[in-house]
């Protein structure tokens, strides 16, 4: 037993009391703003030599955290290039389309417009249009003839079926039907 | 070692993430114990770490090697970490703070070797500790041992010494005081 310390002890005096409760609460709660400085300073000097708890899952999440933190600084130079190039064609494009929703469709926009179709037009030589408006006739004519071919294949094909179905044994071919005179090569 | 602690810090800077993994595991045991805890406790100890942590992240692509070790380097910054924390909580820098001259960190302390230096700095200071609680009385450094040392909880504590819960209070604040009293006077001697 030390003589500094002498036991069994005194009495506690009030304020001793109170800065007891305060220490007790420090170390409960962390918060030693009221307690008394240097029981607190001791307090956290023997904590420190004490065994230090194992990794808990807080500091496994802040080892996480950290470590999906560190960002290379190339990749991180090319993200804000990349966003900065984004912004440019995203502050170009708004800009854009500000302009045009604010400038509607004018009347001379659409005289320019019909006067720049005439050049056009006129910029193509007489003989040029002439033989574009033959050519397209002659197409027509050919189209015309073509559709009539096969209205009229298609009208036969029917009547023949006709025919055979009301008069079997008698066919409308003359006796021969239209798939045998096919395999003949056509000839009676 | 240093060789180590340049290749890892050229890989975190470089942007490799799990080295920067490595350097948490390698360290943050040693600011825990040595810087951390002895000023702000151990219950506000891992919001101060986290802190350290965030910090050094945000300001580690500027580190360049001047005559100290990354440790050095997060040392200093878990001491100004702690500080802004009593700052913040209206708390002045606990008294002891300037006394235990071994829990200053050593010039050029590689990183890789923490974990040994960590362990010689505890071994110090748990014989210090040790000696000093030889000087009080059994119950003071029983109630010390218990509550600080083991992390006994304040009714469990009150209930081994056989007293009411706001006995052990008064106890183990007389002990606190003498324990300071004593580790103050090793220091001057």
């Amino acid at each position: 037993m030390s003589e500094r310390e002498p036991w069994p002890e005194s009495e506690p005096a009030s304020q001793e009391i109170e800065a007891s409760r305060r220490l007790a609460q420090a170390l409960e709660t962390g918060d030693s703003s009221l307690a008394d400085g240097e029981a607190v300073a001791a307090a956290f000097l023997l904590q420190s030599g004490a065994h230090l708890p194992p990794d808990d899952v807080g500091r496994q999440r802040l080892r996480k955290e950290l470590v999906a933190a560190v960002v290379s600084p190339t990749l991180g130079l090319m993200r804000w290039v990349g966003l900065a190039a984004a912004s440019l064609v995203a502050g170009a494009l708004l800009v854009t389309a500000l302009w045009r929703m604010t400038s509607a469709p004018s009347l001379y926009t659409l005289e320019a417009r019909e006067m720049a179709a005439r050049q056009a037009l006129e910029s193509v030589p007489r003989s040029t249009r002439a033989g574009l408006s033959t050519g397209t006739r002659m197409e027509s004519t050919y189209d015309t003839a073509w559709r009539e071919r096969l209205d009229s294949e298609l009208q036969s094909s029917r009547f023949t079926r006709m025919w055979d179905q009301s008069n079997p044994g008698n066919t409308a071919s003359g006796g021969r039907s239209r798939h045998a005179i096919q395999n003949s090569g056509g000839a009676s | 070692m240093e060789s180590d602690d340049r290749e890892l810090l050229d890989r975190i800077q470089k942007g490799d993430g799990e080295s920067f993994g490595v350097l948490f595991d390698r360290t943050h045991r040693w600011l825990l114990q040595f810087i951390i805890v002895p000023r702000v406790g151990r219950a506000e100890a891992e919001e101060v770490l986290s802190d350290t942590f965030r910090a050094a992240l945000g300001s580690i692509a500027e580190f360049r090697w001047q005559g100290i070790g990354i440790l050095h380097w997060l040392a200093a910054i878990a001491k100004r970490k702690s500080l802004e924390h009593l700052r913040r909580r209206s708390r002045m820098p606990q008294s002891l703070e300037d006394h235990p001259a071994l829990l200053e960190v050593p010039d050029d302390v590689p990183t890789a070797e923490a974990e040994m230096i960590r362990q010689e700095a505890l071994g110090i200071l748990r014989r210090r500790v040790d000696a000093t609680l030889a000087q009080l009385t059994p119950r003071y450094a029983e109630a010390l041992r218990l509550r600080l040392l083991l992390g006994v909880g304040r009714l469990e504590c009150a209930q081994r010494l056989a007293v009411s819960a706001a006995t052990f209070d008064v106890v183990l604040y007389r002990a606190t005081r003498a324990f300071a009293r004593e580790w103050s006077r090793d220091e001057r001697a």
